[in-house]
C-alpha cells in the first residue's frame, strides 16, 4: 500500500476511506500521497517519494503548483464535489433577494419583547412584502456542475430559465432540463432576465466580466448573484448601480471592504461549500482520485497534468512518464521499450500546455532499467512503473 | 350593471378580472358585492341588496360569517392563491434551517470596516457552516394546495418525501410527485423525518398537532417549519425541546409572546402571502367567485355555503333560494315554481347547518312578482332571479 498523509482534518468517513486504500505516513515527509483542504503548503519541502497531492476542494491558491511539476507531483482538485452545497445557497439567495425575509427577523428580534407583538405584525409585515421567484427569468451564465444544477434548480421552481456557455460540455448539456433555454448571445441574458447567477472560473477572460456595460444592459430592478469568484464582477461599477437603484440586489459570498459597503447588498462569509455534506464529497472524490493515479496511474481533475484514462490495468504493467512537452519524447520512450524487448499494447498520451502524461502498457520480461533510463532522459520530471495483475 | 365595492386596496388586475357588466361603487350601500383583504367587518352593518363578500386572501376572522349565512350573503375565500408565496417562504425556512446565513450575513455586517475581511471570513466561515437539503428527509402534514407545492419542490431539491393527509383530495393527489411517499401514520413522519412543515387548517382536530409527544417522538435535531397557524403547535413544549437541543430549529411565521423568546427559532411577522404575486392571485381569485356567483348562481370556495355550480347560464332563467334548513320547504319552494306553470329542468339543494342554498335551472322566466311570492315563503330568507 502506498503510504498517505492528510494535512487537514477531514471527516471520519473520508478517514475511513483514505485508509482503506492507503497506510499512514507519519508526516509529509514520509508521505507517498497528500490529501489537503486549506493548509498553506508553499512553505513545505517535497519529499522526493511524493507522487500526488489532491486539494479536496476546488481552489489550489495554496499549493505550490511550478514546484510539484517541475517535481513530477499530479495536483487534484475536487472540482463539483460542492456543486449543490453551492446550488442551494444561490436558492436561497434568490428568495433572500425577492422578499425582505431578513429585515423581517430581524423586526421580530427588536420587538421580541412587545405583549402585542402578532398584532403589531400584521402591520409592520407590509414593508417586508415582495415578490416571487416562480414566473420569473433567471439567467445563468455557466453551465458546468454548479451551474447545471441551479439551472434545473430554476426551472422546478416555475422560473423561465435562460443559460449561456459557449463552453458546454455534453456531460453537462445531457444534465440539463430540456426548458433551460440556451442563448448564443450573453446579452440576451442582461436583457431579459430578472435574476442573473455566474457560475464560471476566474480567468483573464472572466475577470470583471460583469462591468459597466453589462451592467447598463441589465432591466431595471434585476438581482444579480454571485457565488463564483469575487474578481468575476466590477465590484465598483456593482455599487454604482447599487446606489442608483438600476440592480436591486446583490447578493455575493464574497466579503471584501467594497461588498461590505455596497447598499442592497447580502454578502454572505464564503458559506458556498460550507456543507458538511461538500466535504464529504471532497473529501472522497479526492482520495478517489489519489487512489487511481497511485495504483492506476490515471489522472482525472488534475490542475497541472492532462487528464489520462487507460481503465484498470489489464497487462503486466503500467508505465506512467510526466514530462515536458517536446518533440520526439515519445519515440525515445518507445526506443528505450523495444531496446528491452518490451511490447507497447496500449498508450495514451495527454498534452497539457508545456507538460504531457504518457501512459504505456507492456507486456514481456520487465526490466527495472526501463525507469532509469527513462527518467534520465532530459525533460522527463518522473517516470513510474505499476505491476499489473 | 352590478356594483362592487372595495373596501381595501384590492389588486386592479382583480377588479379588472370583474370584467363586463361590472362597475365599482364608493358606497357599500349600493354594492352587490364587497371585495375585502383584512379590515374587521363585524361591526359593519349590511345592506339588504348585499348578495357577496369576497375575502381576497384565505383568513376570514375578520367577517361575520353566521351572521352572513342567515342574511343569505355569500361569504368566499381564495384558498390556495398565495400557495406558491408559501411554498417559496417554506422553502427559504428549510435552507435558513440547514445553514447559518442569518449568522454569516450578520458576522459580515459586523466585520463591514475590518480591512482584512476577506481573510478573517475564510477563519469565521467554518461556524456558519451546515448541512444540505438534498438526500434528507421531508415530512409534509397536510397535502391542499400548499402541502402539495411544497413536497413536490421538496422532490425537486433530491429530498425524499413524506406526505400525511387522511383528507387528501384527488386534486392534489394528481398534483403530486409521484415519488412523494403516501403516509397514514403520522408516527412515521415523526420517526423519520430530518424536517417536518405543516400545512393544515387550524381546527379542533389539528390544534396542537405538533404536541409534545409528538415531539418527543421526533428524531434529535429535527427541523420544524410552521407556516400555517400558530395553534398547530405546542408552542411551551417546542420552546423546551429547542432549549434542550432535541428539535434544532423552528421556523415559524407567528410572532407572539412565545415564539419571539425561543432560543433557535427564526421568526417572521407573517409574510406567508406577502408577495405581489399573492396578492394579485388573491384578487383575481376573489373577483371570478364574485362574477361567477353574481352571473350565475354559483358557489365555489365559500366559507359560509356548500359548492353549487350549474356552470354558466343557458337556460331562460335561474332561481338561487336560501332557505333555513326545515321540512317540507323544498316542496313549497318547487310548488310554487310548478303553480306558475314553469318546468324545472336542474335543481340542487346544499345545507350547511341551519341555512341551506337550493339553485333551480329552470324552463322559463318567472315574473318578478312570482320571485317575490317565494321569497315571502316562511323559512325563505332569499330568492334571487337570474335571468339569460
Amino acid at each position: 500500500m502506498y503510504k498517505a498523509h492528510c494535512m487537514n482534518r477531514i471527516s471520519q468517513a473520508g478517514v475511513d476511506q483514505l485508509y482503506g486504500n492507503f497506510s499512514p505516513a507519519k508526516d509529509l515527509a514520509d508521505a507517498e500521497a497528500v490529501v489537503v483542504r486549506s493548509a498553506n503548503m508553499h512553505n513545505e519541502e517535497l519529499p522526493k517519494d511524493l507522487l500526488a497531492i489532491a486539494r479536496a476542494g476546488a481552489g489550489v491558491n495554496n499549493i505550490p503548483i511550478d514546484r510539484c511539476t517541475e517535481q513530477g507531483i499530479v495536483v487534484f482538485n475536487t472540482p463539483g464535489a460542492n456543486a449543490n452545497g453551492v446550488k442551494e445557497m444561490v436558492i436561497a439567495g434568490m428568495l433572500l433577494a425577492s422578499r425582505d425575509i431578513l429585515g423581517s427577523a430581524a423586526w421580530v428580534v427588536a420587538n421580541a419583547d412587545d405583549e402585542n407583538i402578532a398584532t403589531a405584525a400584521e402591520k409592520a409585515k407590509s414593508q417586508f412584502g415582495g415578490t416571487e421567484i416562480a414566473g420569473k427569468t433567471l439567467g445563468v451564465i455557466g453551465l458546468g456542475a454548479i451551474g447545471a444544477m441551479v439551472a434545473n434548480a430554476g426551472r422546478s421552481l416555475g422560473m423561465h430559465v435562460l443559460g449561456y456557455d459557449p463552453y458546454l460540455s455534453v456531460k453537462y448539456a445531457w444534465s440539463l432540463d430540456r426548458h433551460v433555454h440556451a442563448v448564443r448571445n450573453v446579452g440576451d441574458i442582461y436583457a431579459q432576465a430578472d435574476f442573473i447567477t455566474i457560475h464560471v472560473p476566474a480567468n483573464d477572460a472572466t475577470r470583471h466580466m460583469i462591468g459597466h456595460d453589462q451592467i447598463a444592459q441589465m432591466k431595471s430592478g434585476v438581482v444579480v448573484l454571485n457565488f463564483a469568484r469575487d474578481v468575476l464582477v466590477d465590484e465598483l461599477a456593482m455599487a454604482d448601480a447599487l446606489a442608483s437603484g438600476h440592480v436591486a440586489r446583490y447578493v455575493t459570498d464574497f466579503a471584501n471592504p467594497v461588498t461590505t459597503h455596497m447598499k442592497n447588498a447580502i454578502v454572505t462569509s464564503h458559506l458556498g461549500a460550507s456543507t458538511v455534506e461538500a466535504e464529504d464529497n471532497c473529501a472522497a472524490m479526492a482520495i478517489s482520485e489519489l487512489r487511481s493515479y497511485l495504483y492506476e496511474g490515471n489522472i482525472t481533475n488534475s490542475v497541472n497534468f492532462g487528464n489520462v484514462d487507460l481503465g484498470p490495468i489489464e497487462t503486466d504493467e503500467r508505465i506512467v512518464v510526466l514530462h515536458k512537452n517536446v518533440p520526439n519524447m515519445i519515440g525515445r520512450f518507445s526506443q528505450i521499450l523495444s531496446d528491452a524487448n518490451l511490447n507497447i499494447e496500449n498508450m495514451a498520451n495527454k498534452r497539457r500546455g508545456d507538460v504531457a502524461t504518457t501512459l504505456l502498457e507492456t507486456s514481456g520480461p520487465w526490466n527495472d532499467s526501463v525507469i532509469a533510463q527513462m527518467a534520465a532522459i532530459p525533460g522527463v520530471f518522473r517516470a513510474r512503473m505499476i505491476p499489473g495483475k | 350593471m352590478y356594483k362592487v365595492h372595495c373596501i381595501n386596496n384590492i389588486a386592479k388586475v382583480g377588479t379588472d378580472a370583474l370584467g363586463k357588466g361590472f362597475e365599482l361603487t364608493d358606497d357599500a350601500n349600493a354594492a352587490d358585492a364587497i371585495m375585502v383583504r383584512s379590515t374587521n367587518l363585524h361591526e359593519m352593518e349590511f345592506s339588504p341588496n348585499l348578495l357577496a363578500i369576497a375575502r381576497a386572501g384565505a383568513g376570514v376572522n375578520n367577517i361575520p360569517l353566521e351572521a352572513c349565512a342567515e342574511k343569505g350573503i355569500v361569504v368566499f375565500n381564495t384558498p390556495g392563491a398565495n400557495a406558491n408565496g408559501v411554498k417559496e417562504l417554506v422553502i427559504a425556512g428549510m435552507l435558513l434551517a440547514a445553514r447559518d446565513i442569518t449568522g454569516g450575513i450578520s458576522w459580515v455586517q459586523r466585520h463591514a470596516d475590518d480591512p482584512q475581511v476577506a481573510t478573517l471570513a475564510e477563519k469565521a466561515k467554518n461556524r456558519y457552516a451546515g448541512t444540505e437539503l438534498a438526500g434528507k428527509t421531508l415530512g409534509v402534514i397536510g397535502l391542499g394546495a400548499i402541502g402539495a407545492m411544497v413536497a413536490n419542490a421538496g422532490r425537486s431539491l433530491g429530498m425524499h418525501v413524506l406526505g400525511y393527509d387522511p383528507y387528501l383530495s384527488v386534486k392534489y393527489a394528481w398534483s403530486l410527485d409521484r415519488h412523494v411517499r403516501h403516509i397514514s401514520d403520522l408516527k412515521e413522519i415523526w420517526a423519520n423525518a430530518d424536517y417536518i412543515t405543516i400545512h393544515v387548517p387550524a381546527t379542533n382536530a389539528t390544534r396542537g398537532i405538533i404536541s409534545r409527544d409528538a415531539i418527543a417522538a421526533m428524531k434529535d435535531d429535527v427541523v420544524v417549519l410552521n407556516y400555517a397557524r400558530d395553534v398547530l403547535v405546542d408552542e411551551r413544549a417546542m420552546a423546551e425541546a429547542l432549549r434542550e437541543g432535541h428539535v434544532a430549529r423552528y421556523m415559524t411565521d407567528f410572532a407572539n409572546t412565545n415564539s419571539t423568546q425561543m432560543p433557535h427559532a427564526i421568526v417572521t411577522p407573517h409574510l406567508g402571502a406577502s408577495t405581489k404575486e399573492a396578492e394579485d392571485n388573491c384578487a383575481i381569485m376573489a373577483a371570478n367567485e364574485v362574477r361567477d356567483y353574481i352571473e350565475n348562481g354559483n358557489i365555489d370556495n365559500s366559507v359560509n355555503f356548500e359548492s353549487t355550480s350549474f356552470g354558466p347560464l343557458t337556460g331562460p332563467m335561474r332561481l338561487a333560494v336560501f332557505h333555513k334548513n326545515i321540512p317540507g320547504l323544498i316542496g313549497r319552494i318547487t310548488s310554487a315554481v310548478s303553480e306558475a306553470n314553469i318546468n324545472i329542468e336542474n335543481m340542487t339543494d346544499k345545507s350547511r347547518g341551519e341555512i341551506a342554498y337550493a339553485l333551480l335551472d329552470l324552463g322559463g322566466q318567472l315574473t318578478d312578482e312570482q320571485v317575490a311570492q317565494i321569497a315571502a315563503i316562511d323559512g325563505v330568507i332569499r330568492a334571487r332571479a337570474i335571468r339569460k
